[in-house]
């Protein structure tokens, strides 16, 4: 197949990408005792993209021989030109750069390849049983177990050729607990890039169930938190979200084009000096098995690591070829597509706030009032930096003291404004934030870390 | 010679059906669909890229002495079939038998001639681009602070088909015109508001770009210039989106007889109960005309209906597919959803929401203080109910009229608790989707401010 598509590529008149991507994946869901989902999915095929008179074109077909993709080739051109017609600001180049050549595999799955659906099917339903059997308060419990096995090879007209294995796995299990009408949900999550020892070197199935099982007990005789604007500690997980979601979007250059809070604000101090932010494709601190490992995007380019804030100074936005050829920078492998019959745009992939030297202990000794918040429950934000997160657990912290499990907490603000107002960072970091999916359109995985972080933010609660 | 749509896919599902039967399945369903997309996208403030791909499915579930296996392939070659047919099977060996799945009965499914715009097939990338270019200019004059993060329109035209072994065979052609429009006005370095409006027919006539552009526009310029509100407890108008978000999407969930079964919906056993004010009147119509969520038969081949969810503040039905169905010892009201790649579960249709009797400004006129939320932003858990998050757009209400916009201002409650604290319904309703809803308003809703 490679040789055919650089066959193609080769008499394609205008700048051409081919991506063959061919995905298997698996999923089994069980809920309250039955298997709710057992699907396996292929999905093979070619996405075409084509830069023809300055604009974009796009096609693709599940058609794998000469015709079919010829096809999409001469469908994705005539786009193009079309819409060429009607562009306001044409894409004058594209970012030079070192083009990956050759074979690039993300991690080992050979071990889930091994097992079985029969043992991946009984070990969602086991634990799903022993989370829905840890209390007699907990009324209904979900685990799912999911794999992506991805296989692409990339051409390009002027001269990528890279061929890409890839393999993303998560486990995941949830529960709802009721006393007297009163309803609560606790959830547990996890996602990597490689096989099942990486996905249950940490979090074992068992972990899982128990801290499934013991947060949403909890909860339940659990106080609403109050709200106000408070001094916090951010457990890495909300940590690794805030530089997701919060600050991550707003330094997506095709965002900071369309005016997003980040623009214009490069060499500008945007976070206090103990803040540095990084995307990253490989994994470039904690665990190698972090869940947005993307070794070459999907325009080619091979995807190293990006410092966004140093020292709390904004240092970098993400790049595709188009925006670096405008910020004249060079592409910083952010390009990703979640489909075959997806284009590729500007997503992150591992993306996180290095870790301090402060200790979790020290943090809470420092606050008279305030909360230690673990876990979120949702996140959204807006590309003016707007942000508001669901808190799974607030702990109360009073004169330097842990104090009881508070409810129905979530924090919201400007990310910028909150980052500015860190002052402790923990040397605890972890990658927190791999199992589900980031959502732009198109979903894609990706990654997130950090260590626990003391700051002040707006939390709601009742 | 060539074969229509309908016999292609049909032919292709029987087959699959008969290779699964004879695979050792007690039953087997296949779900074939296949179709177009034309799809033009904005990106900061300019066309971005103009796609059209065309593409099929084929969903494969199969039951082997009550137990699932279910496998999607998107090729439809008779080689993609079999390892796909095969597989299920190997899934199906490998999971628990479960004693209440199985496949429906057929029913009698009437096909409908008004999903399909006769026009869309020929719609094509040039249109496509032509009204592309049209929302974003009428955005882009509106005001010349407003601007445009992304956007799109397009269309999809689609064929559905679906066989079993318990004799359904059904086929069906739509087509979906959407287009969506989203960012934020900026003057100086005062950002407003992040915006998003949206419109989606089965029709061309159905999306009106421009007018969804100039909405976009007005929202985002109105919140320019936005203050801190204040903490209290009062009245909360939700704009037809927030109320979607608050609302609906709990009471839909708590419907799903899934969630009822599996113990996470405030609605279990309480059928016939009094669960809201007497205001709210909702009801699941997939036979809704002009609706975006409108089918001749569902994710398994049973007929649309409309089922009356909440009717003056009483809980009237839950919302069933077969397996749930046959868990209650009932028949399926025809809300299994999901396409091609995904195996059947409960979801809603058309919801439609009663209009009230109260205009929006005579609702806004009585409100002394009190704020209007236009979208929200945040956490909301449908089986508590409890909410939490951020208003956007929100503008304050006072003495009877609409004031500053809001920042930084955000709600908490429960969804449920709240349903009997709604005093009002506006007589407006907007379209969002596959939902027609009013603005809707709440009494005692607490409000913060950092």
């Amino acid at each position: 197949m490679r040789d055919l598509l650089k066959q193609i590529i080769g008499q394609a008149p205008d700048w051409t990408e081919l991506r063959l991507h061919d995905r298997r994946s698996l999923g089994v869901m069980a809920r309250k005792g039955v298997i709710e989902s057992a699907a396996s999915r292929r999905m093979r095929g070619v996405g075409v993209r084509v830069l023809a008179d300055g604009a974009w074109g796009f096609s693709a077909t599940a058609r794998l021989d000469r015709r079919g993709i010829e096809d999409a080739v001469v469908s994705a051109t005539a786009s193009a030109r079309r819409s060429s017609r009607a562009k306001t600001n044409r894409v004058e180049r594209l970012a030079e750069c070192r083009l990956a050549v050759g074979d690039f595999r993300t991690g080992d799955s050979s071990d889930a390849a091994a097992r079985s659906t029969e043992e991946k099917t009984a070990l969602v339903v086991d634990t799903e049983e022993r989370v829905r059997h840890s209390s007699p308060l907990i009324c209904s419990a979900m685990c799912r177990y999911t794999e992506i096995m991805d296989e692409k090879w990339i051409v390009t007209s002027d001269g990528a050729d890279a061929h890409v294995e890839d393999s993303k796995l998560e486990f995941l299990a949830s529960a709802v607990a009721e006393r007297d009408g009163e309803m609560t949900i606790g959830w547990k999550g996890n996602g990597v890039t490689g096989g099942w020892s990486d996905l249950f070197s940490v979090w074992t199935p068992e972990r899982v169930s128990e801290h499934v099982a013991r947060v949403t007990v909890d909860l339940l005789s659990a106080p609403y938190a109050p709200g106000g604007k408070k001094r916090v500690i951010l457990n890495p997980e909300l940590v690794a979200l805030l530089a997701h979601e919060a600050i991550g979007h707003t330094v997506e250059a095709d965002f900071v084009l369309a005016g997003s809070a980040a623009s214009g604000r490069i060499g500008q101090r945007v976070a206090s000096d103990l803040v540095t932010l990084v995307d990253t494709g490989p994994a470039s601190i904690g665990p190698p098995s972090a869940g947005g490992v993307v070794l070459v995007d999907d325009e080619g380019v091979p995807a190293g690591k990006t410092i966004i804030i140093q020292n709390g100074v904004l240092r970098s936005y993400l790049h595709d070829r188009e925006t670096a050829a405008i910020f004249g920078v060079e592409p910083t492998g952010n390009s990703r597509a979640w489909s075959y019959d997806d284009e590729p745009m500007i997503r992150m992939r591992n993306t996180y706030i290095e870790p301090g030297a402060d200790s979790l202990s020290d943090m809470i000794e420092s606050i008279e009032d305030g909360l230690l918040l673990q876990g979120a429950s949702s996140g959204q934000a807006d590309s003016n930096a707007e942000f508001m997160f669901g808190v799974q657990e607030a702990y109360e912290i009073k004169r330097g003291r842990l104090g009881r499990l508070m409810r129905g907490a979530s924090i919201s603000g400007d990310a910028f404004e909150v980052l500015s107002s860190i002052d402790m960072i923990g040397s605890d970091f972890e990658w927190a934030i791999g199992s589900g999916h980031c959502g732009k359109g198109q979903p894609a995985k990706v990654d997130g870390g950090g260590a626990h972080a003391r700051c002040s933010v707006v939390v709601g609660g009742r | 010679m060539t074969e229509s749509p309908r016999e292609t896919l049909l032919d292709i599902c029987q087959r699959t059906v008969d290779m699964a039967l004879s695979g050792g399945a007690g039953e087997a369903e296949a779900f074939c669909s296949s179709g177009e997309r034309v799809d033009v996208q904005l990106q900061k403030n300019d066309l971005h890229l103009a796609k059209s791909i065309a593409g099929a499915g084929l969903g494969i579930r199969v039951f082997r002495e009550r137990s699932l296996g279910f496998a999607y392939v998107n090729s439809l070659t008779d080689e993609a079939i079999a390892e796909s047919v095969e597989t299920a099977l190997a899934i199906a060996a490998a999971s628990p038998a479960d004693q209440h799945n199985g496949l429906p009965e057929p029913v009698p499914t009437p096909p409908r001639d008004d999903i399909l715009d006769p026009g869309a097939p020929s719609f094509g990338v040039e249109n496509a681009v032509e009204r592309a270019v049209e929302m974003l200019n009428a955005a882009r004059s509106y005001d010349e602070r407003v601007t445009v993060d992304s956007g799109e329109l397009g269309v999809d035209i689609g064929a559905k088909a679906i066989v079993t072994s318990k004799g359904v065979s059904a086929f069906e052609q739509s087509s979906s015109f959407h287009c969506a429009i989203m960012g934020m006005a900026r003057e100086g370095d005062t950002v407003s508001s992040f915006d998003y409006q949206a419109q989606s027919s089965r029709l061309s006539s159905g999306i009106d770009p421009a007018a969804t552009a100039r909405r976009f526009a007005e929202n985002v310029v109105s919140t320019l210039g936005a203050v801190r509100g204040e903490s209290f407890t009062g009245p909360v108008l939700l704009a037809p989106k927030a109320a979607s978000e608050i609302i609906s999407y709990p009471i839909i969930y708590a419907a799903r007889a899934n969630s009822v079964q599996k113990d996470m919906s405030r609605f279990e056993g309480r059928l016939g109960d009094t669960v809201s004010s007497p205001l709210l009147t909702i009801t699941d119509d997939s036979t809704l005309q002009d609706g975006f969520s409108t089918t001749s038969f569902d994710r398994e081949g049973q007929a649309p209906s409309v089922l009356p969810i909440v009717e003056r503040g009483i809980l009237m039905n839950y919302l069933y597919d077969a397996y749930t169905a046959r868990k209650d010892g009932r028949s399926s009201t025809g809300h299994a959803g999901g396409g091609a790649a995904s195996v059947p579960s409960v979801a809603s249709t058309n919801v439609v929401w009663r209009a009230g009797e109260t205009d929006l400004s005579e609702i806004i006129g009585g409100v002394d203080r009190g704020i209007l939320v236009s979208r929200f932003s945040g956490n909301i858990d449908p089986v508590s109910g409890d909410f939490s998050g951020s208003v956007k757009g929100g503008r304050m209400i006072r003495s009877g009229k609409l004031a500053e916009p809001l920042s930084g201002t955000m709600i908490a409650g429960n969804t449920f608790e709240l349903l009997e604290a709604i005093t009002a319904v506006s007589t407006e309703r907007e379209v969002l989707f596959s939902e027609t809803i009013p603005h809707v308003l709440l009494e005692g809703v607490t409000v913060s401010t950092g």
